[in-house]
């Protein structure tokens, strides 16, 4: 099942501080980053299935079929379409995943009664506005929505980049085409080398 | 499998062996077949290590069958961890080359002269059973190596390393898997004690000439086992998130639940815990390369094929690849970090014979207890080869996290029966909680697994959303999968059984083309609950109450953070899930 975007996905105004042009081979690479989180740009006070269909721009039936387990907060959600979005908050998606556990934590499966204590329980409406949150990616998420999300634009904690760059140089001297960093091109074996700032880095990268 | 093979290791002028019909054991399989035969024939007060209890081997139902993912092998006895009763079961060869030869079971009975070690050599023309003076306190991969030059590359190995042949409460039983590595386990409850106590090194099969077991009604038997593997196939567990990232793709879900299990079951998230998540394992396994690295089943006829192979820094082999429980086990739960540190400590547990489960725990508990630092993974490398080489230290880990704590002044034990709790903590899933209190083998996270228990509609009339009922689903699952068990069908089919009726349609169909059955789901909930009903009496004939059935006091009292809850299932509720 593909992920596909809508056709009308609001490009992000923000400038990104590093762009990356990489071959297909090297997109898993991102996996650690979507796995641990990054931040994007999310509408607050809406739901996680505005979020996920009209924010990302995945397929309704994706989000219904394909993604199976969802967390806010680390709470494990049952309805996305009324768990309400907060700024900042922290949202974890992910694939079936095997065992008692991952039946046990599926949105509205049938063992979700084991999981009582840490389900997300809805808290009221929030004002509606344009916000961030924490998105992470598990299991096949990561390989099916993750390009996507990162052709969009992320933030990540800058001084993850250095041991990024670092674990990944050979991969990226074989696999990342271009790179420009605040708009220059830099030379990609240069990307374990940069001082990378304690803040945020916008990170867009880009199959090509 | 219309025999069993019975081997008095005590008998006069040494071992003997001798085959009988299946006889009252007959339509029996995997747990059905150990917990019925211990249950009759273990006296439930007797010492696990001493003359009166049994050791008994069984494949399952369906194994050496053309049916996909058939090869678990179940290995009972009465346990040196628990005090009760124990099935744990392992892939690998065994399961089916046993099933070929038409061995329902091997038994292992009696008590061996002046600590004499054996090995067992099993073949279509019969079996022969000789001194194994030269295995003596070899580790499993050593034992293989020296049977494979002694009967050749065409055998399957059911093996003890030195923690079995010390019989130490952690120690496991190996079964080769598909390369003749002893990297598949029955982990649980010390059954490497009771094979060591019995004085068998190890079990050697050779199933050459031994034909694939045929069913019934073949026609049937074809048209069901079709439906299975498309069925596993099309599932987007069992045919693609396992073969990609195996059961380690849980790291990640877990530890956003809150439930992960953190130094000690002090917490419920750990911060390294994206370094050793599946996806993570997965890609420096493509990345290092190799036969069979990140995706490799562990016996033929597996199509889930949840495994793979972890090559070294340098591209040598050094184990298969960790599951799920062991990765949190000796990472998480011990602070630890670093994949290639978690994969020596598997490798070191698959050598000396040791469930990576009770290691790790064990290992946190020592830690907890100052023996040594929290994250220190060379720290726990040595403790495990404190184990291998049984020096005082070493007995006492290698004999369990109870233990360990008992020694050393720890509360904070996450044992129930005296066996540790694997990678979920019961405040996150306080349904796992009621399993992990209530099941007769001790804390145990496949005692009550995702089986189908919506499609058998049992347990299911309730609103999902709903907290009420856990203990009537523990109970419903338990019964689930005791049967499921007795197949010799690998757990990880439960997932593609839940979500679609006809995969579990499938396996009854298959069952019953091959027996030549009319089985329904009801029979299928009867076998489990029969099998259940026998454990549970002989836990109480061994002395078990219900205080038996309940969680260490500070998982009713310690909050775990990130959620800040406490086990809250009441007593009474726990003593209602088996009120039959």
């Amino acid at each position: 099942m593909s992920a596909d975007k809508k056709a009308d996905r609001p490009e992000t105004a923000n400038q990104p501080d590093l762009i990356l042009v990489v071959g297909a081979e090297l997109m898993s690479a991102f996996y650690e980053l979507l796995q641990r989180g990054v931040v994007v740009e999310a509408p607050i006070g809406s739901t996680i299935q505005t979020f996920l269909c009209e924010s990302l721009g995945l397929e309704p039936r994706y989000v219904q079929e394909r993604i199976q387990t969802i967390f806010l907060n680390g709470k494990a959600v049952d309805n996305p379409a009324s768990a309400v979005i907060r700024d900042h908050a922290a949202i974890a998606l992910s694939a079936a995943m095997p065992g008692l556990l991952g039946a046990t934590l599926r949105k509205g499966g049938f063992y979700a009664r084991m999981r009582g204590e840490i389900s997300h329980a809805d808290q009221g409406e929030v004002s509606p506005h344009q916000g961030k949150v924490v998105l992470k990616l598990f299991n096949l998420l990561p390989a099916e929505i993750g390009p996507l999300i990162l052709e969009k634009g992320v933030w990540v904690d800058g001084k993850t980049l250095k041991p990024f760059f670092e674990k990944r140089l050979p991969l990226f001297l074989k696999g990342c085409h271009a790179a420009k960093l605040q708009g220059g091109n830099v030379d990609v074996s240069r990307l374990a080398e940069q001082e990378w700032p304690e803040g945020s880095v916008f990170l867009k990268v880009i199959k090509g | 499998m219309d025999k069993i093979l019975r081997i008095d290791v005590g008998a006069q002028g040494g071992p003997k062996a001798t085959v009988t019909p299946v006889g009252d054991y007959a339509g029996l399989g995997g747990r059905a077949l150990t917990s019925t035969l211990v249950s009759k024939e273990v006296p439930a007060l007797c010492h696990p290590l001493g003359v009166e209890n049994k050791l008994v081997i069984a494949p399952g139902l369906l194994s050496g069958t053309t049916a996909a993912v058939s090869g678990r092998l179940s290995v009972g006895c009465k346990s040196p961890l628990t005090g009760g009763i124990k099935e744990a079961n392992s892939g690998g060869q065994p399961s089916q080359m046993l099933a070929r030869l038409g061995y329902a079971a091997i038994v292992l009975e009696g008590q061996p002269k002046d600590g004499a070690l054996y090995k067992v050599f099993i073949n279509k023309d019969g079996v022969k059973i000789t001194p194994a003076d030269n295995l003596k306190m070899l580790g499993n991969y050593d034992t293989v190596e020296k049977l494979k030059g002694e009967y050749g590359d065409k055998i399957g190995v059911i093996s003890i390393g030195p923690a079995g042949e010390m019989k130490m409460s952690a120690a496991s039983v190996a079964c080769t898997d598909m390369e003749l590595r002893p990297t598949r386990h029955a982990g649980r409850g010390g059954v490497g004690a009771v094979m060591g106590s019995k004085g068998v090194k190890a079990i050697v099969i050779d199933d050459t000439g031994a034909k694939m077991r045929a069913p019934k009604d073949p026609e049937a038997f074809k048209a069901a086992t079709k439906i299975w593997v498309d069925g596993l196939k099309k599932h987007p567990v069992t045919g693609q998130g396992m073969p990609a990232y195996g059961t380690n793709v849980l790291t990640n879900v877990i530890n956003e639940a809150g439930g992960y299990p953190t130094h000690n079951f002090m917490w419920g998230r750990f911060a390294g815990c994206s370094k050793i998540s599946g996806e993570t394992q997965a890609e420096l396994e493509n990345q290092r390369g190799g036969e069979g690295s990140a995706t490799h089943g562990c016996h033929r006829g597996c199509i889930i094929r949840c495994s793979g192979t972890f090559y070294d820094k340098d591209g040598h082999y050094l184990t298969k690849q960790p599951e799920y429980e062991t990765v949190w086990a000796h990472g998480g739960n011990c602070g630890i970090d670093d994949l290639d540190s978690i994969a020596m400590l598997d490798r070191m547990d698959d050598d000396f014979g040791l469930d990576t489960i009770e290691m790790g725990a064990t290992i946190g508990v020592a830690m907890e207890a100052g023996v040594a630092k929290f994250g220190d993974a060379q720290a726990a490398i040595n403790l495990v080869k404190e184990v291998g080489k049984g020096t005082p230290l070493g007995r006492i880990l290698g004999n369990g996290a109870a233990v360990t704590g008992k020694v050393f002044g720890v509360e904070r034990v996450p044992v129930v029966k005296g066996q540790s709790m694997p990678a979920y903590d019961p405040r996150a899933v306080q349904g796992i909680g009621v399993t992990y209190a209530t099941s007769p083998m001790g804390a145990d996270h496949t005692a009550g697994y995702a089986v189908a228990t919506n499609i058998l509609g049992v347990g299911g009339k309730v609103d999902p959303l709903k907290p009420e009922g856990q203990t009537e689903l523990s109970k419903n699952l338990q019964i689930a999968t005791a049967a499921l068990d007795s197949t010799g069908m690998c757990l990880f089919v439960s997932m593609a059984m839940l979500d679609q009726p006809e995969t579990f349609q499938a396996l009854i169909d298959s069952i019953n083309a091959f027996y030549g059955l009319k089985y329904t789901t009801d029979n299928f909930m009867e076998l489990g609950k029969s099998v259940l009903k026998k454990e549970r009496d002989f836990n109480t004939r061994a002395g078990f109450t219900s205080e038996h059935d309940r969680l260490p006091a500070f998982f009713k009292r310690d909050a775990l953070p990130p959620h800040n809850i406490v086990f809250n299932v009441t007593d009474k509720d726990l003593d209602s899930v088996f009120a039959w």
